[in-house]
């Protein structure tokens, strides 16, 4: 991340920002759409979150830190797009379909599993797991990115953890019930 | 038993999934705000960090000081040290707006009861109450509410935190409203509320109040605030609720609401006609038709939203989005009103039966298709009807058109439903797609159309589709044909009269088709008949008179008569035209007279004497 143009950005040089957002573009959004798990409300998330972003810029201390900070501001900005989109609830029950993946040893099912398991969890319990099993982060640097302390991770990381592993496990059952290959 | 190891692995999997780039449309409507939004400044507690922990302690430390300060200017205000300040907190806007006009967009309320200009960064949001107006950013959200006939209102439909509650309220003056509106500074799990803050402004030239409360959601959801400007006019109470997902909103924006927000007088602004819908019952709501062609009940979490096409009824939910169209009597039905993409055409058509719909639906594979197009038969309240189907993948997300195509007594119906869906069992398998319960809920309803009644006593009276008027004219008028749908055509000898109102939002087009260049056709929503009058002017042109306008009164409202003669030379002769126009409860009316052969002052005479709102 360049800190001149965090810098330049924080003193209100709007063509420096502009010049930042496509180095955090990707990943902000990546993390928003594998949070919400809905491509038009990562956008709300993502958008608003880049103008809280710039606004509040200059409260940044350290411009050093300018990417995790921008992550935390996204992870509040999806906890607020959770809450709107609360009060409009989706139309309809999960029902999933092979997607074609990377990995097909996710069946139709088990995604089916994930994805209810998933959308019980609040916006900061998913942050926790997106930036542990996407983003590859460790303890620490969740904790940093996040502005949370390291055990209040691994707490959030916990029971996250265990509740998509009740996932693949009810699956896991419910395969072998029906005597398809698990 | 699954292995932690297995576990990971999978949750490690299914989280690679989704997309990897951001949208560039995103980011430059970001970078568009941005352009426009100041940054906020340290000055609440200078010794902030980037750790809300700290922050916290902080505003504690800046909360025991705000109120140490409140007590010892208490004290010295008491003590008469200290003057009534002269100004308040949020001064009152002036004109001199920074925006510029065409940087500004005008949101009207549903009931007429106010408009909002505001900077094109913001758009219309749905919310859970049809009764409210909901405005946003990206990062502000703006409801807006007025009375309803009691003067009741609610002040939110749900609190941001422990500090705000929402209730329904009668407030009979400002001060009982500024008291209603649930500010408190009670902290609970965490929330430290500062504030609320309050203070006075003037609201469209009513005295108003402000009320701003800024909290903190430890520990991780940051600050909020939301800030309530309410007033009273014509006893009416109107609450203005502000929500920011930061500690200070500025000034600056509230001051742009404030300045953008006007009251529409009683008279200027009657209350558009609205399509009645019944009560919700047991969780379900009953959509009507904006032409009465059928209705549809679907969960109440459904709500109407407002589209391009006025003769459409379009509803949302959540990411979902339904238009419903019947076609006319003579088969003619918009498929939809812009494609989603290149797999997807709209266009207007007129068909006879169901293959024809079918064949015109404009689904087709033009190499995005993730699936489909597919059809299959179903049954839509009886009729044979087809589903149309296809789904599209755009970066990595799928979301899926479907069509719903139908005819009922020769008219055409369709039903377009888009929007990211999940998965259901569809002929063909598992699909995106939507939820058959969908058109369980759908009845066509017995067509309304124009009548005329038998003649007696040399008299005949033709009533409109929608039967929001009639007219009593010598029966030598019959009943005739024309283009517009809830539109009353009728004809004598080579004389003829188009006589309609204006739709569920006050919208109507003048005519059909200029006859030449003294007339223009206009689609027209006015407001007050003057509005209309502009609409439906006649121009002077070199073939033509200069027009008349005249004053009359029609059912008993105040009606404007314009007349113009013509002549088309050299092949089509002398040409008479007439207008009479006139509001009534916020609807236009349009009745137009053209005879090719004579002036139609006689003709304008019978259809005023003859002419009747019906009301209810």
């Amino acid at each position: 991340m360049d800190r001149g143009l965090v810098e330049l950005a924080q003193h209100g040089d709007r063509e420096a920002f502009a010049r930042l957002v496509p180095q955090i573009a990707d990943r902000l959004f990546a993390a928003a759409h594998r949070i919400l798990r809905d491509y038009d409300a990562a956008g709300d998330a993502y958008q608003s979150a880049l103008v809280l972003i710039w606004r509040e810029l200059p409260m940044l201390r350290d411009p050093d830190r300018f990417e995790a900070w921008a992550s935390r501001v996204l992870v509040r900005q999806c906890h607020t797009e959770l809450r709107r989109r609360r009060r409009q609830p989706p139309a309809f029950d999960l029902m999933l379909f092979d997607v074609p993946t990377a990995d097909d040893t996710i069946s139709v099912s088990l995604r089916d599993q994930l994805e209810r398991a998933f959308s019980r969890l609040t916006a900061e319990q998913r942050a926790v797991l997106v930036l542990m099993y996407y983003r590859d982060l460790s303890v620490a640097e969740i904790s940093a990115h996040l502005g949370i302390s390291a055990g209040t991770v691994k707490s959030r990381l916990h029971y996250a953890r265990e509740a998509l592993r009740g996932a693949i496990e009810a699956d896991a059952r419910t395969t072998i019930q029906e005597g398809r290959p698990a | 038993m699954t292995s932690k190891t297995d576990t990971d692995l999978i949750i490690a999997a299914w989280l690679s999934e989704g997309a990897e780039q951001a949208p560039d449309r995103r980011s430059r409507l970001a970078l568009d705000e941005i352009a426009t939004t100041p940054q906020r400044r340290p000055r609440a507690w200078p010794g902030s960090t980037d750790e809300p922990a700290a922050n916290r302690l902080r505003l504690l430390a800046f909360m025991a000081a705000t109120v140490v300060l409140a007590v010892t200017l208490g004290v010295a205000f008491r003590a008469g040290f200290i003057g009534v300040p002269s100004r308040s907190a949020i001064p009152v806007p002036s004109a001199t707006a920074t925006t510029s006009e065409a940087d500004l967009e005008t949101f009207v309320a549903d009931d007429g009861s106010f408009e909002i200009r505001l900077p094109d960064v913001w758009r219309r949001d749905v919310g859970p109450d049809p009764s409210a107006t909901y405005l946003r950013t990206a990062t502000f959200e703006l409801s807006i509410r007025a009375g309803d006939a009691d003067g009741s209102l609610v002040t939110c439909d749900d609190g941001a935190g422990p500090w705000e509650t929402c209730k329904r309220v009668t407030p009979t003056s400002l001060d009982e409203l500024a008291e209603e509106v649930g500010l408190t500074s009670a902290e609970e799990g965490g929330a430290i509320p500062v504030g609320p803050v309050r203070s006075s402004t003037t609201l469209g030239g009513e005295p108003a109040r402000v009320e701003r409360i800024e909290a903190y959601e430890a520990p991780a959801r940051g600050a909020e605030s939301v800030t309530y400007i309410t007033a009273m006019h014509e006893g009416r109470p109107y609450i203005l609720r502000l929500w920011f997902p930061g500690a200070d909103p500025g000034d600056v924006v509230l001051d742009v609401v404030v300045a953008g927000f006007q009251f529409l007088a009683a008279d200027a602004a009657p209350s558009p006609p609205q399509i009645e819908q019944p009560e919700a019952v047991e969780g379900l709501r009953t959509f009507l038709d904006p032409n009465g062609s059928f209705e549809i009940r679907l969960p109440d979490d459904w709500s109407a939203t407002v589209g391009e096409d006025s003769s459409a009824l379009y509803l949302t939910r959540g990411a979902l989005s339904m238009s419903i169209r019947a076609g006319d009597g003579g088969g003619e039905v918009r498929t939809c009103d812009r494609g989603a993409g290149g797999w997807e055409t709209c266009e207007s058509v007129v068909v006879a039966d169901l293959e024809e719909l079918d064949a015109s639906i404009g689904l087709a594979d033009d190499g995005q298709a993730f699936q489909g197009p597919l059809e299959w038969s179903i049954t839509l309240d009886g009729e044979p009807a087809t589903i149309h189907w296809i789904v599209t993948s755009t970066n990595g997300r799928l979301s899926a058109v479907q069509y719903v195509a139908a005819m009922h007594e020769g008219r055409p119906y369709v039903m377009r439903i888009t929007g990211s869906q999940r998965f259901r069992e569809t002929p063909y398998g598992m699909a995106v797609g939507f939820d058959s319960e969908l058109l369980d809920g759908f009845s066509f309803l017995p067509v309304r159309a124009p009548s005329q009644s038998e003649g007696s006593n040399g008299f005949r009276t033709f009533t409109a589709a929608d039967a929001s008027f009639q007219i009593r004219l010598p029966e030598a008028w019959t009943l005739d044909r024309g283009p517009g749908r809830d539109t009353l055509y009728l004809a004598n000898g080579t004389d003829r009269l188009l006589a309609r109102a204006g739709d569920a939002e006050g919208k109507v087009l003048t005519c059909d088709e200029a006859q030449g260049p003294w007339e223009e056709c206009l689609t027209s929503t006015p407001r007050t008949l003057t509005e209309l009058g502009r609409d439906v002017t006649l121009q002077a042109t070199s073939t033509s008179t200069d027009p008349t306008r005249s004053d009359a009164t029609l059912g008993g409202e105040t009606a404007r008569i314009e007349a113009i003669e013509a002549a088309e030379l050299p092949a089509s002769g002398g040409q008479w035209v007439s207008y009479v126009i006139a509001m009534h409860e916020g609807r236009p009316f349009v009745i137009r007279l053209w005879s090719p052969g004579a002036p139609l002052d006689d003709d304008v005479a019978e259809v005023i004497d003859g002419f009747a709102f019906l009301d209810d």
